[in-house]
């Protein structure tokens, strides 16, 4: 049986470690049944960089490494919030592998 | 008559050049050229293509350049010579128009 | 380990081949290890910054996309030859990013001050 998400009466299709395979069944409230998933409400501050990473993946169709990441959260929402330990708080564990999770993203696969 | 299709760039191949030495010697003029895939790069406005360019214009035979591999390169009609631009749809009416269709590579 | 300074240079057109990513790739994975890098983009290779690609239709990918974004991976140094755009009748404005341009000689040059080189 494939791994999937239940949400308004549909089944989407996860990945063996929980991504979406339709990067078109992304929606905010999708994004915020993947969220309680891994056990994160969704604040202003979540959505800042969800917004972010999405808009960086659509614009380049990269994914970017934690790093570049923290370089474009610096570049884009200000020094203060360019700090991987901002990136952390937020999603804490691996951030970049759940903030790509809950964003709809493909899983990254580079190791830095 | 018939559709010659050529999918690679002057830049690599020699095959829009082949094409054309052959049509000069067709006495069957209602033959007509199809650039796809890299080939749309022939039609670049660039000096090193203007011997192939001049040599389609005095064949005077109707040469096309597929939209969708334009698009793809971002070529636009600014940076083209000035050749029928036809889409997929269009490309499969030329096949249909066309006795056969000679693919060069 | 001393970061090296290691030099791709592109050559060929950007759907002949599956060569485009796998370029990429190497210049992203060179520069999350924090070496040294320059690009140059010659000869067909300049035809990879046209912009306003669209690969809609293709279903290919599109990695001019991507091109502007390398300097968030500091690869800042990008080069374009100078002749192949003039031979295409391109210019900068013409471009989905601007980098400066180098004169074959200056080519030459680059290639003698670097460690490594990838030819594409």
């Amino acid at each position: 049986m494939a791994n999937t998400l239940k949400i308004k009466g549909k089944q989407l299709k996860l990945d063996k470690h929980g991504y979406l395979l339709e990067l078109t069944d992304w929606d905010q409230v999708v994004a915020e049944a993947l969220a309680d998933k891994e056990g994160l409400n969704l604040h202003k501050k979540h959505w800042e960089l969800i917004n972010l990473l999405r808009n960086f993946h659509q614009q380049s169709g990269l994914i970017p490494s934690t790093r570049v990441l923290v370089k474009l959260m610096a570049k884009e929402l200000g020094e203060d919030k360019g700090k991987s330990v901002y990136l952390m708080s937020l999603f804490p564990g691996t951030p970049l592998k759940t903030i790509c999770k809950i964003a709809g993203l493909p899983r990254p696969t580079n190791c830095v | 008559m018939t559709l010659h299709l050529i999918n690679k760039s002057p830049a690599r191949s020699s095959a829009l050049n082949d094409c054309l030495s052959v049509l000069e010697f067709d006495n069957n003029s209602a033959s007509a050229i199809l650039l796809i895939e890299d080939a749309v790069y022939a039609a670049l406005n660039r000096s090193s293509y203007a011997y192939l360019q001049e040599k389609i214009k005095s064949l005077a035979i109707p040469c096309y350049v597929l939209k969708e591999d334009m698009l793809l390169r971002g070529l636009h009609a600014g940076l083209i010579e000035s050749f029928s631009i036809v889409d997929y749809a269009g490309f499969v009416q030329l096949s249909i128009d066309y006795n056969k269709v000679q693919s060069w590579s | 380990m001393t970061p090296k300074n290691i030099l791709v240079i592109v050559r060929q057109s950007p759907y002949s081949s599956i060569l485009s990513a796998a370029t990429l790739d190497i210049v992203l994975t060179a520069a999350a290890f924090e070496q040294t890098l320059t690009l140059i983009f010659m000869g067909e290779g300049v035809l990879h910054l046209l912009s306003s690609q669209d690969s809609k239709a293709s279903g290919l990918k599109n990695i001019s996309k991507a091109l502007p974004s390398l300097e968030l991976y500091e690869v800042d140094q990008v080069f374009v030859e100078k002749d192949a755009l003039k031979e295409r009748n391109l210019k900068t404005e013409n471009l989905v990013m601007r980098p400066d341009t180098l004169s074959l000689s200056q080519i030459a040059e680059t290639i003698e001050k670097a460690d490594q080189v990838f030819n594409f």
